[in-house]
């Protein structure tokens, strides 16, 4: 090093101590934009594109003492200050948390003789703590000056290359968290990377939009996200894709004379929960991550649907019928717009032509319109999504500064039917089987426990035409093999429209085909499991699936059924309610001693255990009937009693908590037994959670 | 008796003392009511309580299914409705008055105001509530609530 290059840089380091504004917090989310020719800076969220003015309660917000200019800031990861370019100086800035740039004296930098005036484009380094400025033009070029006070390049200027031969019209450009490459996007829609190490670039292809790109960030996973001055419209590039696109992400605020800096080792959502903008609920094909773009707004006391966090502000009253129209009653607050889609055709988007509502105005408190259903939408289940906000022309994706998203799951029907619900939307019973029959069990009600819902579609003429069972596998508490299924008794097979037929499990659509192939005459049963010790395992230091103590297990068996009938039922001949739902041992599986069957060792398919006095399928074998403890008189339709007239199965009009492993229910719930004895009359509601021995159940979400 | 049947016979005197099984020569038979041989002071002794030990001891009637629910018939009449169709919410509730539509028995298009049908409840649940919307926007919706504690079940609403 030069004498003279000692002397500036040990006069450097002593103006470096003397600019004692505290650091930023560590690597910040929130992106910072400097802008107007008397600079103020805004935090920008750029998830949301909602801005606030920085510091909120200085005054002056200018940066620059005199109201002067400031461009080319970049954030520092290396001390956590924005560095910048002030044209009133002439020469560079730091800045830390209280928003007041301190300029570096043009005379303390090393070799500034090769920097003229006017930098515009800058940022700092990731990889090495050095701060690079550039501006196209022969007198120009891209510069590194050093930053680190203990480096012997410390505020010393160095051209890495021409602006004559690095010549592109761009306003900004940003620091790779990982690759140590800068990254820009020219008016035209060029991406541009610049190694700046050398100054060597590339073009890496247009990225569709065009226009003054006047702040450009990059987030930790590698996304460049970039601002266009004239309509603030923030755009997410993948650099890394071999074809990248700018796709819109969210409206931010519309600025001139900018420049943005962001820590790119920084997510681009908080890590507070409290901090998080308002997502949708909808599965993820229709954007609802952050990473598929998800619709999302800022919080927001004073711009919501219904209870701000709650989903509860859009309602279709009259049902979702084909070719019909909705009654939509919307509850907004904050004289916002509201937008709307719904996915008729089922394919997990939301596309352009399944906008139902447009920027429409809404009034603080109920209002009410109407949407048209297609005549080709298709009946069943679907999603829409509904978006409020002050800002007009969103999308179904990407964020806005204020409002709220609200997805609805919506059950679309063909014209006049209705759907009854057993036990209620959004409740369920539960189902609780000992599967030792005909041999007595030790009565702790928990060898399947299942949470079942029904619901039941009900046409014009009052035929049940469809029904959808769903629930959730709550505990297996024995060591049997056994599966779990429905009968829909007075439904013959042949009845039933099997191409229609469908079953979830965990919310995906399964090749398992439900309908079990019996005599055409015989009553239809549906499959959800041949073994519920395949769905679900006992987690380590259990011996089963939620019975123990420490056992609540993590894994889910959720399942949805939908069956169509291809000639409507009567709804008063029709199943109804909880239907007739059983557990069979699981072919190939031991399942208690005696019952082997023609040969089989094991009896399968054909032992079925159902809650007391349903009728069995064809499947069943009758000769078990009577057999050990069982006392059952299937001629006069009493099934599955003991000489007690005591169950193998219950039915609880609850999410239940079923009782721990060798727990009697009646010794886990003491009103049990005065419910038996007075045939029902006393103790009706012994099954709820409070009338339990808490220490002896387990309970269920 | 060789040392197996002695235990084999100590296991089955065992077995019948645990289940409370009686021979073909109890006492009750040796002495028949209205024999002679009675004694007008001695009194029967009352039959003992059954040992309630386990559920499997408990006794219940066969046509008992030990359901907790009970059927609720839904009669309704909506007489002045703006257009002949309607729909019909019938719901869990949210609060006294406020129905949860979020958690309803039946959604279903009515005409001419009319709708019967009948719902197994859990007998936890208190009341329910029905609402019946016309399709027209500005139409305020007919609503009805049903108690457990004040009314049977039989929920008939006509208006």
């Amino acid at each position: 090093m030069k004498h003279t290059q000692l002397a500036a840089a040990i006069l450097a380091a002593g103006l470096a101590s003397q600019v004692g504004a505290a650091p930023f917090a560590e690597c910040p989310t929130q992106a910072f934009l400097v802008q107007g020719s008397a600079s103020t800076t805004f935090g920008v969220n750029l998830a949301t594109g909602s801005y606030e003015d920085l510091p909120e309660d200085k005054i002056p917000k200018t940066i620059i003492e005199g109201d002067g200019k400031a461009n080319a800031v970049g954030y520092n990861f290396h001390d956590d200050h924005i560095y910048g370019w002030s044209y009133a100086h002439n020469s560079i800035f730091k800045m830390g948390d209280d928003f007041i740039a301190q300029p570096i004296p043009r005379s303390s930098l090393v070799n500034n003789n090769l920097l003229q005036t006017g930098f515009y484009i800058g940022d700092v380094s990731v990889n090495e703590n050095a701060y690079y400025i550039y501006r196209g033009g022969n007198a120009h070029g891209l510069f590194r000056i050093g930053l680190d006070p203990e480096a012997d390049d410390y505020l010393v200027v160095s051209r890495i290359i021409s602006g004559s031969t690095l010549n592109y019209a761009i306003f900004d450009f940003a620091f790779h968290p990982d690759n140590g490459s800068l990254y820009s996007v020219d008016r035209n829609g060029r991406l541009i990377r610049i190694d700046g190490s050398d100054g060597s670039s590339q073009v890496l292809g247009n990225v569709g939009q065009s226009g003054t790109f006047g702040a450009v960030y990059f987030d930790v996973h590698g996304n460049l996200y970039i601002s266009r001055n004239s309509d603030g419209y923030i755009f997410r590039i993948a650099v890394d894709d071999p074809n990248p696109v700018a796709e819109f992400f969210a409206f931010g605020p519309a600025s001139g004379n900018n420049d943005g800096a962001r820590c790119a080792k920084a997510d681009i959502l908080p890590s507070s929960q409290d901090e998080l903008p308002d997502f949708g609920d909808a599965p993820d094909s229709y954007g609802t991550s952050i990473e598929n773009n998800g619709a999302r707004h800022e919080k927001n006391e004073g711009m919501k649907l219904g209870e701000l966090g709650s989903n509860d502000g859009v309602q279709l009253i009259t049902g979702a019928a084909t070719g019909e129209g909705s009654l939509v009653q919307v509850d907004a607050q904050g004289g916002g717009a509201l937008n709307g889609w719904v996915d008729w055709d089922h394919n997990g988007t939301f596309d352009n032509d399944e906008q139902v509502i447009t920027d429409e105005p809404m009034d603080d408190g109920i209002n009410r319109l109407v949407i048209d259903v297609p005549e080709d939408a298709t009946p069943g289940d679907t999603w829409g999504r509904f978006r409020y906000s002050s800002q007009e022309g969103i999308g179904p994706n990407g964020g806005v500064s204020d409002g709220e998203v609200e997805d609805y799951a919506i059950t679309v029907t063909e014209s006049g039917v209705g759907v009854i619900t057993y036990p209620g939307e959004g409740s369920f019973v539960s189902l609780a089987y000992e599967d030792n029959w005909p041999h007595q069990g030790d009565y702790d009600m928990n060898d399947v426990v299942v949470s079942f819902q029904t619901r039941k579609y009900v046409d014009a003429s009052s035929n049940a035409v469809r029904y959808v069972m769903s629930g959730k596998l709550l505990a297996v508490g024995a060591s049997y093999h056994s599966g779990f299924a429905v009968q829909l008794d007075g439904v013959a097979t042949n009845n039933i429209d099997e191409d229609r037929v469908y079953l979830k499990v965990n919310g995906e659509v399964t090749t398992a085909e439900p309908l079990e192939q019996n005599a055409p005459t015989d009553d239809a049963v549906l499959i959800i499991s041949n073994d519920l010790w395949e769905e679900v395992t006992a987690d380590p230091g259990c011996s089963y699936f939620r019975t123990e103590d420490g056992c609540d297990s993590e894994q889910e068996f959720r399942f949805e059924l939908s069956v169509s009938l291809v000639n409507g039922v009567p709804v008063a001949d029709a199943p109804a309610d909880v239907l007739n739902p059983f557990i069979f041992a699981t072919p190939g599986a031991f399942h208690g001693p005696g019952l082997s069957v023609e040969g089989q060792v094991h009896p399968g398919r054909t032992l079925e255990i159902h809650l007391k006095n349903k009728p069995v399928s064809a499947q069943f074998n009758t000769s078990f009937f009577g057999l050990a403890d069982d006392n059952s008189d299937p001629d006069n339709n009493l099934t599955f009693l003991t000489d007690n007239n005591m169950p193998w199965a219950l039915e609880l009009p609850i999410v239940w908590a079923h009782p721990k492993e060798t727990e009697d229910v009646m010794e886990a719930y003491t009103g049990f037994r005065p419910f038996v004895e007075s045939l029902g009359i006393n103790n009706k509601t012994w099954y709820l959670f409070q009338n339990s021995v808490n220490n002896r159940v387990i309970q269920n979400d | 008796m060789n040392v197996y049947r002695m235990f084999v016979y100590l296991f089955f005197a065992a077995i019948l003392s645990a289940c409370g099984g009686t021979s073909e020569t109890s006492p009750a038979d040796d002495n028949p009511a209205g024999s002679d041989s009675s004694i007008s002071d001695n009194t029967p002794e009352p039959e003992p309580e059954p040992v309630i030990k386990s559920t499997a001891d408990l006794k219940t009637t066969a046509e008992f299914e030990l359901k907790s629910t009970e059927t609720l018939e839904l009669d309704l009449s909506i007489a002045g409705l703006p257009e002949q169709r309607a729909y019909l919410y019938v719901c869990h509730l949210e609060t006294n008055e406020t129905l949860d539509r979020g958690r309803c028995l039946v959604k279903t298009p009515i005409l001419d105001g009319a709708y019967s049908g009948t719902f197994n409840v859990g007998n936890d649940v208190e009341g329910l509530g029905l609402e019946v919307w016309s399709y027209v926007p500005n139409a305020e919706p007919v609503q009805h609530f049903w108690s457990r504690s004040e009314d049977t079940m039989n929920w008939t609403v006509s208006l």
